[in-house]
């Protein structure tokens, strides 16, 4: 299909999802409530941590909730009301469909994060931030993020049945990538157990972003941070096709 | 009049254009076969109906031949094209009407419609002039501009109907179409989908409304545990299953049996009228006319019957006439041998 065709018809489906998606109570609590709820109980029970991890934080747990989040409702409302069907009737090939629903993800936590941050930024001291980094990696993140909603959600016809496996694996990645401290610190007494952090690619968002935040410390990890985002998030599209094809056996 | 001209050619033994096509079509979950080896031809700008009961593969059949399932066996073909193979070439083509109103509630009429038209890029201004054609055409054109959310089922009915309609298809496929609705809308989406099929869209409806397929569709398939069990004119099925004639006759005064049993010994008694079971309806017609004269009868009413479809379709399907009077509960009308 004509790659511009493809584009519209994504733009189309992401406009419909963000007119009849975004205010569902389900939309607004996991991907907006929720993280910031967290962000906040942390602080509450830890006030001692940085103030770049509370920024580095705070956008990451944006990122990560709202992308996941949207893509993980959209899919499985639309099956439960059938509206799925009208899509795949549609002369649109399945791989626009889910990127189009991974879109309105993105236009969701994409500016919901930059917002955050525009709020926070001028109350810090970091001069040495890098804008365009930050918005590639906000960017990568959120592109990231909405593939993991989609891998979950692309065969399931309830967002209950989505919710509790992804918010398993979601609070395990918060609690363990370094979302609200330093790696080092997170596994001070188990150093042992540290190769788990890097078995999860929400590390690599988060090192993008405070790479970002507080000034490029190491370009080499900075540009394995982006390759492992970029190859999970097509590992994830690819996971997410083939389950959603599976629903049509 | 494209779908009489098919029908013409047909009965010419013409070559037909096939519009839709099922070769061995099968459908399995397991160890239950839905559909099993379903081969079948509609052709352009016909109007068939596929009747059966509750779970006898009518839907898996839409889902098959549309793309909304991947058969386990066989193939589907729409205008010469596999619907595995060129799928979006396929959807182009086809409106597809499921079971369940696929609307979106959250959007107005007007956004549903056009957002359907993005979907089958629709140029901005044909859109706009289908939608309000159709809106019109449904009787929604006043609620526009309302959620869909607070449509009646038979609104929301009619906006799924035209959302399949904005890009024009050349085949429509219909699935239970008038199931539990008010009347308004049953005879509003009958006409309007019998105006479609005049102007030569070719239409595949499923409908357990025996009535619908008898008076809409050029021909009839009835699907009975995921296999085609007849397929034929309506009229032809009717035929094919025999039965009995009779002439159905009221008099006044009200005579008895035994008065009546001077025509045929085969009669019996429903409410105030009388059902003559005879093999020449015409011969005890007119022995009925000259009995009445004899006896000062005076005649309020009379017809001949003949088997209906829904003889055919419990014949075929195993149904008692206590099962198809449940599957047509929400109108009775349909109930009964087809008067003539």
């Amino acid at each position: 299909m004509n790659i511009n065709i493809s584009l519209k018809k994504m733009l189309v489906i992401a406009a419909k999802d963000i007119k009849t998606y975004y205010g569902k109570p389900p939309s607004l609590f996991y991907g907006i409530v929720l993280p910031f709820a967290l962000f906040g109980a942390f602080l509450a029970g830890r006030p001692c941590v940085t103030e770049e991890y509370r920024v580095v934080g705070v956008t990451v747990l944006s990122t990560f909730f709202g992308g996941t989040t949207i893509a993980a409702v959209v899919l499985p409302l639309e099956r439960r009301s059938g509206t799925i069907d009208r899509l795949i009737l549609a002369p649109i090939s399945f791989k626009t469909l889910l990127l189009g629903k991974s879109l309105a993800g993105f236009m969701f936590s994409f500016p919901v994060t930059l917002l955050v941050l525009s709020i926070i930024l001028p109350f810090t001291g970091f001069w040495n931030l890098n804008p365009l980094l930050l918005v590639v990696s906000i960017a990568l993140s959120v592109i990231f993020s909405c593939a993991f909603g989609l891998a979950f959600s692309a065969s399931a016809n309830d967002v209950a049945d989505v919710m509790w496996p992804m918010n398993f694996v979601r609070f395990f990645m918060i609690f363990f990538s370094g979302v609200f401290m330093p790696i080092d610190e997170i596994y001070l007494f188990m150093p042992s157990l540290k190769f788990i952090a890097y078995l999860l690619p929400l590390t690599y968002s988060v090192d993008a972003v405070y790479q970002s935040i507080v000034g490029i410390n190491d370009l080499m990890m900075l540009i394995t941070d982006f390759t492992i985002l970029i190859t999970i998030t097509v590992m994830l599209y690819y996971i997410a096709y083939r389950r959603f094809i599976k629903t049509l056996t | 009049m494209q779908n009489k001209n098919a029908r013409e050619s047909e009965n010419a033994g013409e070559e037909l254009k096939v519009a839709i096509e099922a070769r061995g079509l099968t459908k399995q979950y397991g160890e239950f076969t839905a559909v099993n080896g379903l081969n079948l031809k509609v052709f352009d700008g016909e109007f068939f109906g596929l009747l059966g009961p509750n779970g006898a593969g009518k839907t898996t059949t839409v889902k098959m031949l549309t793309g909304l399932t991947k058969p386990t066996k066989g193939e589907a073909l729409i205008m010469d094209a596999n619907i595995m193979e060129r799928p979006l070439d396929v959807k182009r083509v086809i409106g597809v009407v499921p079971e369940v109103s696929n609307i979106y509630v959250e959007m107005t009429a007007w956004e549903n419609l056009l957002f359907a038209a993005e979907l089958y890029d629709v140029s901005r201004g044909e859109a706009i002039e289908r939608a309000k054609m159709l809106l019109e055409v449904f009787g929604l054109y006043e609620r526009r501009n309302d959620k869909a959310a607070n449509f009646s089922k038979g609104m929301r009915r009619r906006l799924a109907i035209a959302m399949a309609l904005i890009h024009s298809p050349k085949v429509l496929f219909l699935d239970e179409p008038t199931s539990g609705l008010d009347v308004q809308s049953t005879r509003n989406i009958r006409e309007v989908v019998r105006r479609l099929n005049r102007d030569g869209v070719t239409v595949f409806m499923t409908t357990h409304f025996i009535d619908e397929a008898d008076n809409l569709c050029d021909r009839v398939g009835i699907i009975n545990r995921g296999q085609l069990a007849a397929l034929d004119t309506p009229e032809r099925l009717k035929q094919m299953i025999g039965g009995k004639l009779s002439v159905e006759i009221s008099l006044q005064p009200i005579p008895s049996l035994e008065e009546l049993k001077e025509v045929s010994s085969d009669v019996t008694k429903t409410g105030d009228k009388f059902i003559v079971y005879t093999e020449s309806p015409s011969t005890t017609l007119s022995e009925l006319v000259k009995l009445a004269n004899v006896k000062g009868w005076r005649i309020i009413s009379v017809r001949t019957l003949t088997p209906s479809l829904e003889d055919v379709f419990v014949k075929l399907t195993g149904l008692t006439a206590v099962d198809v009077e449940r599957l047509e509960l929400i109108r009775p009308s349909g109930k009964g041998r087809s008067r003539e």
